[in-house]
């Protein structure tokens, strides 16, 4: 053969193949039907082990798609550690697929941990200080705890039942108490992952210290796995206590929301802000999704695959920037609009998309949340989510300022350099994506629709 | 020919943004010229077949969101509000773009400056031609948007960034607050768009008119549909449908027919209070209202044709446009009113009263800008939405023929704004000078130029407010004592307009003695601004007095098939038992009317406009021999805008709010209690173990045995 391959070559090939394979999975996916599709069972010492797809998992098996070739292009010119961040992150691909396809809580559990391994390997070798050890650890150690809490759960619930398997828990009988204590476990597990308000050091910590691709599946995949869950396993078990615990969590997720957003507005780590930011639309999500309330949890989901592309984009670009001039802080940067266009038209829309303008997903999500939020009558809790957008505004744009206008700074950067084709090419489908869903949401919305119902059935 | 007004801005802006490299100047102006008079020429043939022929249109794009019983259609919808607002939007546009040409050439970033306006321009035509009120926040976010990017052009001066930034966070309140009253709206009337809000907030339904009961029972047919869905169903069931049993469509409609008006009267006293509110705050943080003024002035950082565009004709007037259209809901609570009256008034004495002593000659007309607004803010509180429009209309040509002849001087003077030092530029740029003239004595309200007819309009409107007797379920006695107090405040406005006009133009025409400054001419024209410019004087001194008789002459019908501004009660109930009348209803019935003044009223009128004299010369001698100037008190009040900027907006909002940010919410609690209480203790407990640190290499081979087991364990349940 003429053209050779590497190493990386072929992992990307694999990924891309993926890709394809997760479309046609959409292209085939019947929207009409309730149920799970493409139930199938393995058998492993007399267990049956289910695995199966619904609307809802689809979305989030398409967002890791999507991200995983994006995160490898942007590593494809690195020349440091790259075979080995590579294989890792195929491995993550395959690992989180397992999260997302499994109806079986042990096995939910099982591979929810392992893709721990991979990203304590991500932060821990790719990070960019010293401080990265510190993160990871605390990554970990916050997983892990939650984890140990999942696992009491999974333990209460086979000794009660007999069986792990979500298709047949949500029918069995278990007493009030017992649910109370396993919604309570499984809550907690849940709001380590998201993260709600005294569970949340890690994920700035994680944020600032991991590479780029870290933050990115980080933002756009790890933090949803604890959303997942909460609909896959808390909502079915314990659809029948899980109302007393709705107003402590509103009241939580509203003060995350605002703490989240004020100690935003002093950061001066770009990362940081993005992080926080993301903290603070990751609450609002936490505020639709304990409304009960079917436009709320539509508006959820928007938001859900919405924050994928648009915090994802953001860490993009400024891993970009990093790449070429080593730092994060807001101060070295002013006035690249300048010199760098391109970067400039790319930083603006993803700003656009993050302060929710009509047209972009974010906007859709908030919308539905809002209202959802206005028929239940939870006024305190719409508050929390203006003041939040408000604030987002406020500091999203107080950043895009500082970096992009003003007087070009020369003593701290000496030689400007515009975006390359290969980085245009990360950042275009990204977009494209922000403005489908925001313009044209129905194709998206048709899938997880019967599910939605489905969970109130 | 519906859809082609929105699409050549946007073929203006791709070309200019994408392929702006590709081209030479020429092309480009040859471009945006066709583009831009092509869409003149079509909001011209949309206003003869819409406005005069009176045949209303809709263009059905396509379902944006279908979700229970949440749907909403993006439709463009063309009535008469929307055909005279393309008219203006698309001339102004034009001369700004022209002016542009030449005014900006000598820029670095000149395309980038046009594809910026182009798009200003769509997001402004989406606004103007919306059905439903969620294709208007669309533009009204995006026009806010491209303000941000036009003031911020200059974006090395700090001050620009500065006022761009002011300018964004004010935009953000209103559109935060439109936001809610969108959500409310949903809620209430499951339904978006203009017509069905309209048809749904209206008291007296059902009665013979067709098109009405058409529309009742295309809705009546959407209720079955909630009902038959499970969420709204409770709700029904609750407030109108008491255990009722649903078996067929006929069913449903006489259930709903029977407790229909219990359900309407229901959403106009809780809600329209608060829906009102919510769109009156969103139009004032638009429009620069008392508030949130203050962005207004600020913005003038940006280039003059941006100011002349937006600042002036088109964004900052869209705060009237939510108004006009949502006249019908808002009319239905008197407090609401009373707010959107007082609101304008209060805006009028302010922005005179800090604009009189202004000296750059931009944020004079800046805040001429603001106490025009307030006058159609406060024709909106008593009715007069006709007369709003018209001083829209009106106001937008002479000030954009302002802001343009200004930035002219501007050039001329060699960037220099400060009016005291501008002068002698009448011998070389007569021209020039004649048309900022023309504006300043439109704005004046000079007899038979525009201004004096919209203005007087208004003026006259408060007045008459006492002798209409159907009127008397909004204003009694003792409001209406106080509206005519208020109204003295827009009487004011006009010495002060008056006052600063004049001053501008003494500045600009007379020799000074003390003159220190000698600037010398740098700039001279070519034919792009003076046509630019010859459009907007002839529009500003003949418009008012062209198409008075087309808005506000006596018979005329073409705001009858214009919803929001007409109610069909008029034709259906009797005089006595109504009270939706508006100002509209005495045009539309060939009424003539003429109406007294009370001597009172007019004596209250003289007193304070000779309090007022007075009050000005004095302060007007005291800056003249320059006595004790920085002692006065109330020239200080005035010289720093009330305080508001500094002492409010600086000192304690914004200090305020970032030093408790980093005090309390990162120091004390992100780095003190979380991090000390759940990662530090936990750490070091868990370091007490002594846990190995992991090696590198050690972590991938633990991978590969993870994956490797796992296709394994695949494997072997496969087989």
């Amino acid at each position: 053969m003429l053209v050779s391959f590497n190493k990386k070559d072929v992992v990307l090939f694999i990924s891309l193949f993926l890709y394809i394979l997760v479309l046609m999975l959409w292209l085939f996916y019947d929207n009409s039907i309730l149920y799970y599709q493409w139930l199938f069972n393995i058998k492993i010492y007399n267990l049956y082990f289910y695995f199966g797809i619904d609307g809802i998992s689809l979305f989030f098996i398409y967002l890791i798609s999507f991200l995983i070739p994006l995160c490898l292009l942007s590593l494809y010119n690195n020349k440091k550690n790259s075979t080995i961040t590579f294989l890792s992150l195929l491995g993550l691909e395959l690992l989180l697929m397992f999260v997302f396809i499994s109806l079986d809580f042990l096995l939910f559990y099982l591979f929810f941990e392992i893709i721990l391994i991979p990203f304590f390997i991500l932060i821990g070798i790719r990070g960019y200080r010293k401080r990265r050890i510190f993160a990871s650890y605390l990554l970990f150690f916050y997983t892990f705890v939650g984890s140990l809490l999942m696992i009491l759960s999974i333990i209460i619930l086979y000794v009660l039942n007999e069986t792990t398997n979500i298709l047949i828990l949500s029918f069995l009988f278990r007493s009030y108490t017992d649910n109370l204590i396993l919604c309570v476990l499984l809550l907690i597990s849940f709001a380590i992952k998201i993260p709600i308000i005294p569970f949340h050091i890690w994920l700035p910590e994680a944020h600032v210290e991991a590479s780029t691709e870290g933050s990115v599946l980080l933002a756009g995949i790890i933090l949803k796995i604890g959303f997942y869950g909460i609909i896959r396993f808390v909502y079915p078990i314990c659809a029948d206590v899980l109302y007393i615990f709705a107003p402590i969590i509103s009241i939580l997720a509203g003060l995350s929301i605002l703490y989240r957003s004020y100690s935003t507005l002093i950061q001066i780590d770009l990362k940081r802000v993005i992080a926080y930011s993301s903290i603070a639309h990751m609450n609002i999500c936490i505020l639709g999704l304990f409304s009960f309330n079917v436009h709320a949890i539509t508006g959820v989901f928007i938001i859900l695959i919405g924050h994928a592309f648009i915090p994802g984009g953001l860490f993009f670009v400024i891993g970009f920037l990093y790449n070429r001039y080593n730092t994060k802080l807001l101060k070295y940067y002013t006035g690249l609009s300048m010199h760098m266009p391109i970067f400039t038209y790319f930083f603006i829309i993803l700003i656009l998309g993050n302060i929710s303008f009509p047209g972009t997903s974010n906007f859709l999500g908030e919308l539905l949340i809002l209202v959802g939020l206005y028929k239940v009558n939870l006024l305190s809790s719409i508050y929390n989510v203006m003041i939040g957008i408000f604030i987002c505004t406020l500091y999203s744009i107080l950043m895009c300022n500082r970096i992009l206008f003003g007087l070009p700074n020369n003593k701290s950067i000496l030689v400007y350099k515009d975006l390359n084709l290969l980085e245009i090419l990360i950042l275009l489908p990204i977009i494209y994506h922000i403005f489908w869903i925001g313009l044209f949401p129905l194709s998206w919305l048709d899938i997880i629709h019967y599910n939605i119902y489905y969970l109130f059935l | 020919m519906y859809l082609l007004p929105l699409y050549f801005p946007l073929i203006n802006f791709i070309i200019y943004f994408f392929f702006g490299k590709f081209f030479n100047k020429i092309d480009l102006v040859c471009s945006i010229c066709i583009n831009i008079m092509v869409n003149i020429f079509i909001s011209l043939f949309i206003f003869y077949e819409v406005s005069i022929l009176g045949s209303v249109c809709e263009v059905i794009l396509y379902t944006w969101l279908k979700l229970d019983w949440l749907e909403i259609n993006l439709i463009l919808y063309y009535d008469n509000l929307t055909a005279c607002m393309l008219v203006v939007i698309n001339i102004i546009s034009f001369c700004a773009h022209l002016y542009s040409l030449e005014y900006m050439e000598t820029d670095v970033y000149y395309r980038q400056y046009m594809s910026y306006l182009s798009l200003f321009t769509f997001f402004m035509l989406i606004l103007v031609t919306a059905e439903n009120v969620l294709q208007l926040f669309v533009g009204w976010e995006g026009v806010g948007i491209c303000s941000y990017l036009l003031i911020n052009f200059w974006s090395t001066r700090l001050q620009a960034n500065k006022s761009a930034i002011l300018a964004i966070i004010a935009n953000k309140v209103g559109d935060i607050t439109l936001l809610f009253a969108i959500v409310i709206l949903l809620v209430v009337f499951k339904s978006l768009s203009f017509p069905i809000i309209y048809y749904l907030s209206d008291i007296n339904l059902c009665n013979s008119n067709i098109y009405t009961t058409v529309n009742y029972y295309y809705y009546l047919d959407n209720i079955y549909t909630f009902i038959t869905n499970g969420d709204v169903a409770l709700e029904l069931s609750n407030d109108v449908v008491d255990g009722l049993y649903v078996n067929n469509i006929k069913d449903t409609y006489e259930y709903v027919n029977m407790n229909y008006s219990n359900y309407t009267h229901y959403f106009n006293d809780v809600y329209n209070i608060h829906i009102g509110l919510l769109l009156v705050l969103a139009a004032i943080g638009k429009s620069a209202q008392i508030g949130l003024h203050l962005w207004l002035p600020e913005a003038m950082e940006g280039p003059t044709p941006v100011s002349s565009l937006i600042h002036a004709a088109t964004m900052v007037t869209a705060g009237i446009f939510l108004i006009l259209r949502f006249s019908f809901l808002l009319e239905q609570t008197p407090v609401i009113l009373c707010v959107i009256f007082t609101v304008g008034c209060f805006t009028a004495l302010i922005s005179t009263c800090i604009g009189v002593l202004q000296h750059d000659i931009k944020k004079v007309i800046a805040y001429s800008t603001c106490s025009q607004l307030a006058y159609m803010f406060a024709s909106c509180g008593v009715f007069g939405y006709v007369n709003s429009f018209f001083h829209l209309y009106t106001h937008a040509f002479f000030k954009a023929l302002l802001f343009l002849s200004a930035g002219y001087i501007i050039h001329i003077m060699n960037n220099e704004q400060d009016i005291r030092k501008i002068n002698q530029s009448l011998n070389f740029v007569l021209f020039y000078n004649i048309s900022f003239i023309v504006g300043s004595l439109a704005i004046m309200g000079i007899p038979f130029l525009s201004g004096f007819y919209s203005k007087e309009n208004i003026l006259n409107l408060i007045l008459q407010l006492n002798n209409i007797n159907f009127l008397s379920y909004y204003v009694n006695e003792y409001l209406y004592t106080v509206y005519c107090i208020f109204n003295m405040f827009e009487l004011i406005t006009i010495l002060g307009t008056m006052y600063y006009s004049v001053k501008i133009m003494v500045n600009i025409i007379y020799k000074k003695k003390y003159n220190i400054y000698f600037i010398i001419p740098t700039h001279y024209s070519n034919q792009y601004t003076f046509v630019s410019l010859f459009i907007l004087i002839i529009m500003s001194s003949l418009i008012g007095y062209l198409t008075f008789d087309f808005f506000l002459g006596i018979g005329q019908d073409n705001w009858q098939y214009t919803f929001p501004l007409m109610n069909y009660n008029l034709f259906i109930n009797e005089l006595d038992t109504n009270i939706f009348i508006n100002n509209n209803w005495i045009i539309l019935n060939n009424l003539e009317i003429h109406f007294n003044i009370e001597d009172f009223l007019l004596f209250l009128t003289f007193v304070y406009l000779f309090l007022f004299v007075y009050l000005y010369l004095n302060l007007f001698q005291l800056f003249w021999y320059n006595i004790n100037i920085y002692n006065n008190e109330l020239y200080n009040l005035f010289i720093l805008k009330f305080y508001v900027y500094q002492l409010w907006l600086v000192d304690l909002l914004s200090i305020n709010l970032f030093y408790n940010s980093f005090l309390i919410y990162y120091k004390k609690l992100e780095k003190g209690y979380f991090e000390y209480y759940f990662s530090y203790n936990a750490v070091n407990f868990l370091k007490k173990f002594n846990i190995a640190y992991l090696k590198t290499y050690s972590s991938t081979e633990y991978l590969l045995f993870i994956l490797i087991s796992t296709l394994f364990i695949i494997n072997v349940s496969i087989i």
